[in-house]
């Protein structure tokens, strides 16, 4: 329900009377702002604020000087903290690598330069730092013309929880490749997808089959190492040896043996022997195969398992490039979190004072016309 | 529209620009040109009534237009007529220049020429010029509402918006302003 417009007759008279005369303005006034509201109330001309600038440089010092600290303290803090970051783990290989370099290495350290394996992957990350195949020393060092060595690998490979089948069998092909053969695997899938591969390379191919098995997907650690076998085999060929030289002697004894008991004694101990050449010839196998075959490890996880980052090894490749690109974002959204943390309240706070800045020029406005 | 037509005499004109393009469908747009050609008068009398000043009153109402103006765009038709929303402008204005005190109100009702007008007419003139007095003599408040009732023509609803009060109370406050004009008018007679 509203008060209507209409008053009572006595106070309607004299609206009447207020009505037909109001206050008029003066008319050079009327016609003045009649010209300026035809112009479009043109405002005087302006200082540019260059030269505002320039006027108040002298109150701008303290203003300036505020803003470069706090653009000092709040950048310095904050470009260490991206700098320390980038040093772990963006392009410098920097500890993680090393790290993981130096838990490659193997027991028995070896002089050796750098390993052999010099092939560059295509696509996958930065090479990582091999372990030098230790000699055991040069060939001669102990007089024996040739040494044998048994040797080893083991790869970490990461991939993509949906290229983990592909690499895996990637690793056979290479396997196949090589001439070498699978000892044991097993391949999960899954949300915990990966594999381990126990593989038999040949020594001459172990290179070239590390590194194609390199290739195949993100190399997270590589080892390889090598066990001098030099005595275990001269060992096992002279048992072999031995072994053959008292079965011809036995063999001349079974023949001049002129009394059976004197054959059947020779026959028990040709038996004998002939179970040790046996076991001797078994022997020299295993070891000439140990030379001959290299044990190769290789394990394959996914992507996400948080295992260590890729081994660096200096080089700026595309995909150094892209996660650089990826830690700049990183960044950049973090500071622009911190600005919104600290913006957002004080943007608040600013809305509450502007808020309260109008209510209160309201009241000052209407306690004017209340003390008028 | 009727009382748009009626006032501001001597507007011959102003600006042709419409300050926002008309739409096809949504509220009319603010026509500034017609709305200072209207209001000019009116709003003088109004702050004329309120601050009892009329060098004051002057650049008050050409700042309230000159705002209007530069606010134009910010118009808001949902929140009230084009009217009522100047006099909301003009209102700050006036209560601003109040606030700062500058210019103490000093202006009575102008004396009637009764000498030059014939006996009735003569004796109507005296009557405004008792009610201006009486006017002039109440507080700032009731003269604000009695000079945007009968020297700004709004209506209650938009008294109500300039003042920021409900409809209602807007038609109680002019009624007591009236009450006690009619009081001050029966005191000096």
């Amino acid at each position: 329900m509203t008060a209507p417009d209409t008053l009572p007759p006595e106070l309607a008279e004299l609206g009447e009377l207020l009505r037909e005369e109001p206050p008029r303005p003066d008319p050079a006034w009327a016609r003045r702002l009649d010209s300026r509201a035809a112009a479009g109330f043109p405002r005087p001309p302006r200082r540019s604020p260059w030269a505002i600038l320039k006027a108040k440089r002298r109150a701008l010092i303290p203003v300036v000087s505020f803003a470069c600290v706090a653009l000092l303290v709040v950048g310095l803090p904050l470009m260490g903290v991206s700098s320390d970051e980038d040093g772990g783990s963006g392009g410098g290989g920097g500890e993680s690598a090393s790290t993981a370099a130096d838990q490659a290495s193997p027991p028995t350290s070896g002089a050796a330069s750098g390993g052999g394996d010099s092939s560059s992957g295509l696509s996958q990350a930065p090479r990582p730092k091999m372990a030098p195949p230790p000699s055991g020393g040069s060939a001669r060092s102990d007089g024996r013309r040739t040494r044998a060595q048994e040797r080893s690998a083991a790869l970490t490979l990461a991939a993509r929880p949906r290229r983990i089948e592909d690499v895996a069998a990637g690793i056979l092909r290479v396997t196949d490749a090589a001439g070498g053969f699978v000892a044991s695997s097993s391949v999960s899938g899954g949300s915990g997808s990966g594999g381990t591969f126990e593989l038999r390379i040949p020594v001459a191919r172990l290179d070239k089959a590390v590194a194609d098995l390199s290739r195949l997907a993100k190399v997270r650690e590589r080892t390889q190492s090598s066990r001098d076998i030099t005595a275990q085999t001269v060992s096992a060929r002279e048992r072999l040896r031995e072994a053959r030289r008292e079965r011809e002697g036995l063999l001349r004894a079974l023949a001049n043996a002129t009394t059976l008991n004197e054959t059947e004694a020779v026959k028990a101990r040709l038996r004998d022997v002939n179970r040790r050449i046996a076991t001797a010839r078994a022997s020299l196998r295993r070891v000439v195969n140990r030379a001959t075959y290299a044990n190769v490890s290789v394990e394959l996880v996914s992507e996400r398992a948080g295992v260590a980052p890729p081994i660096d090894d200096g080089r700026w490749t595309p995909g150094d490039a892209l996660r650089d690109a990826g830690r700049v974002l990183e960044v950049a959204a973090g500071v622009a979190l911190i600005v919104l943390a600290l913006a957002l309240p004080i943007a608040l706070l600013a809305g509450v004072a502007a808020a309260g800045a109008r209510v209160a020029g309201r009241r000052r406005r209407e306690r004017a016309l209340d003390m008028a | 529209m009727e009382r748009w037509a009626r006032r501001s005499t001597g507007v011959i004109s102003t600006m042709s620009v419409t300050l926002d393009p008309p739409t096809s469908a949504g509220p009319a747009p603010l026509d500034f040109d017609a709305l200072y050609r209207s209001s000019r008068d009116d709003v003088y009398a109004y702050v004329v009534t309120l601050l009892r000043s009329r060098s004051a009153a002057e650049d008050v109402t050409a700042q309230a237009f000159e705002r209007a103006f530069r606010k134009a765009r910010s118009y808001d038709p949902g929140k009230g007529g084009p009217r009522a929303w100047l006099f909301g402008i003009a209102r700050n204005a006036a209560l601003d220049e109040l606030r700062r005190g500058k210019r103490i109100a000093t202006l009575v009702a102008e004396p009637a020429d009764a000498a030059a007008t014939p006996d009735e007419a003569a004796e109507r003139a005296l009557e405004r010029a008792a009610v201006r007095n009486a006017l002039a003599g109440l507080p700032p408040r009731d003269r604000e509402i009695v000079a945007l009732k009968f020297h700004a023509g709004l209506d209650n609803a938009e008294i109500a918006d300039v003042l920021g009060v409900s409809v209602s109370n807007a038609g109680t406050q002019l009624h007591r302003a009236m009450t006690k004009l009619r009081r001050a008018l029966d005191d000096r007679s």
